[in-house]
């Protein structure tokens, strides 16, 4: 018997042999299993790596197939109600912004100029603006009369220029029928006539007529109501945009109002009557960045050089 | 490697995982079968101490695995009980299901006895006697109980792996 055949009638033995004695190694020298786990659970990872994506996919795929046969009722009772949360949002934002809006104009007519504290002052709403004028929801019977002055906090917007019961007309700066005595806030610049009026055309602009060739007006200079005018003096009327001058003893001015009165919803009438001895201080007013100043100076001028053309 | 040892490598794993993976499903008032065990004995009465002993190699490793002990804990109990039921098994008359199942409680109780003692060893303060009688023994019933079931579920399935291996293209 050769050493081939002996290992192959002991074969079995040998194996129990070896395997006995490397598990007694193993035992003493307490290895742990730990490696082996973590080297087997990595390959058992890697190996179903693909089958779980590929389980997940299907699984989104079949759900997405029973939803798109089997729930479109569900989807478009959903879409149904989502239009409606929208519709409703959008309806919630308007009313929150008309109701910001009305805030803003509250906030901005309580913020009125010092000057105007001290006037009688009516407050109105704007019902509809045609040609120019603005029909206006106070009347004779609110103490409203023709010639009152109608402004806002930015500037003159008109005069009344009718009155019944219930409503007056204001004409503004846009209509025809609208003068209003105005100088130049640089230089206390009038001109021959005192007025400034619409230009009747459809530039929305108005015209200060009869200015000395002399006189040194300026594109940009701020025109303010007048002494002479049935307004507080000092008040903006609008900015000299273009001088003519006609080779006569006369120039002109085009004048772009400050108040555009077709985005009013809200006027005030001043009720008082101009009391001259006050005009002095109102006559010291004067504007920065359209705003009112008044400088309460003791102002040493004449009644008579101030109400001077 | 045909496919008669594919099978066996599929069937030593998975009664392996059910072993220690789904210890539940088998337990009966805190007692569980050792279906490696049972695997082991399998192999040595009906193919020889080898594949016995390297069942066990297989089903050791993975026990030693699962329950996170030093590695040839379970392995060497299992070689051992299979070398020594490989090698009885040409001595014996195992036809009867009565005999199969009295040599799995043998190998049972054996196969408990060398786990207890290695961890006598490793652990002195261990109460062996008392170990073996409340845990191995009621195992090694248990284990009896269920040697026919399990016999006759692998002889079914290498029968078939055995036609299939016979009938083979390579043969």
């Amino acid at each position: 018997m050769n050493t081939l055949d002996t290992s192959k009638a002991y074969r079995s033995t040998i194996i129990f042999v070896v395997i006995c004695l490397l598990c007694i190694i193993s035992l003493l020298r307490e290895t742990p299993s730990t490696p082996i786990r973590n080297f087997l659970k990595q390959g058992i990872y890697l190996t179903t790596h693909p089958l779980i994506s590929i389980k997940a996919q299907t699984g989104k795929f079949l759900d997405y197939v029973v939803a798109v046969f089997f729930e479109t009722d569900y989807l478009k009772n959903e879409n149904q109600t989502l239009k409606e949360d929208i519709l409703r949002l959008r309806l919630a934002l308007i009313e929150k912004g008309e109701r910001n809006y009305q805030l803003e104009k509250k906030l901005k007519m309580a913020t009125l100029p010092e000057e105007w504290k001290s006037l009688k002052l009516l407050q109105a709403n704007v019902l509809e603006t045609y040609q120019g004028a603005l029909r206006i929801d106070r009347g004779s019977r609110d103490g409203v009369s023709v010639s009152q002055p109608v402004v806002v906090p930015e500037g003159v917007v008109g005069i009344i220029i009718e009155t019944s019961l219930f409503s007056s007309v204001v004409a503004t700066l846009h209509h025809r029928e609208c003068r209003i005595g105005a100088m130049i806030q640089r230089e206390r610049l009038r001109p021959y006539d005192g007025v400034i009026y619409p230009s009747g055309d459809l530039r929305k602009i108005c015209t200060m007529n009869y200015i000395d060739i002399y006189d040194k007006v300026r594109v940009g200079d701020y025109v303010v109501t007048s002494s002479e005018s049935t307004f507080p003096p000092g008040l903006p009327i609008g900015i000299i945009q273009a001088i003519h001058e006609s080779g006569t003893l006369w120039k002109s001015a085009d004048i772009t109002p400050i108040v555009d009165p077709y985005k009013l919803d809200c006027v005030f009438i001043i009720l008082d009557k101009i009391d001259p001895l006050n005009i002095a201080d109102f006559d010291n007013a004067h504007i920065s960045e359209g705003k009112i100043y008044n400088e309460k100076t003791e102002s040493q001028t004449p009644i008579q050089e101030l109400l001077a053309p | 490697m045909n496919i008669n040892h594919i099978i066996w490598i599929i069937i030593v794993l998975i009664l392996s995982v059910l072993q220690t993976g789904w210890p539940d499903i088998l337990r009966i008032q805190g007692v569980t079968p050792d279906l490696g065990l049972i695997m082991v004995i399998y192999f040595a009465l009906f193919y020889g101490e080898e594949r016995a002993m390297f069942t066990g190699l297989f089903a050791g490793i993975y026990q030693d695995i699962a329950s996170n002990t030093a590695l040839g804990h379970h392995i060497l109990c299992l070689v051992i009980t299979g070398f020594i039921f490989g090698k009885l098994s040409g001595r014996l008359i195992s036809e009867h299901p009565a005999i199969k199942s009295a040599l799995v409680f043998g190998g049972a109780v054996l196969h408990g006895i060398l786990f207890n003692i290695i961890v006598y060893l490793q652990d002195p303060y261990t109460n062996l006697i008392y170990v073996i009688f409340i845990n191995t023994v009621p195992s090694a019933f248990y284990s009896a109980l269920m040697t026919p079931f399990v016999f006759w579920l692998l002889q079914q399935i290498f029968r078939f792996t055995d036609f299939f291996s016979a009938y083979s293209p390579g043969k």
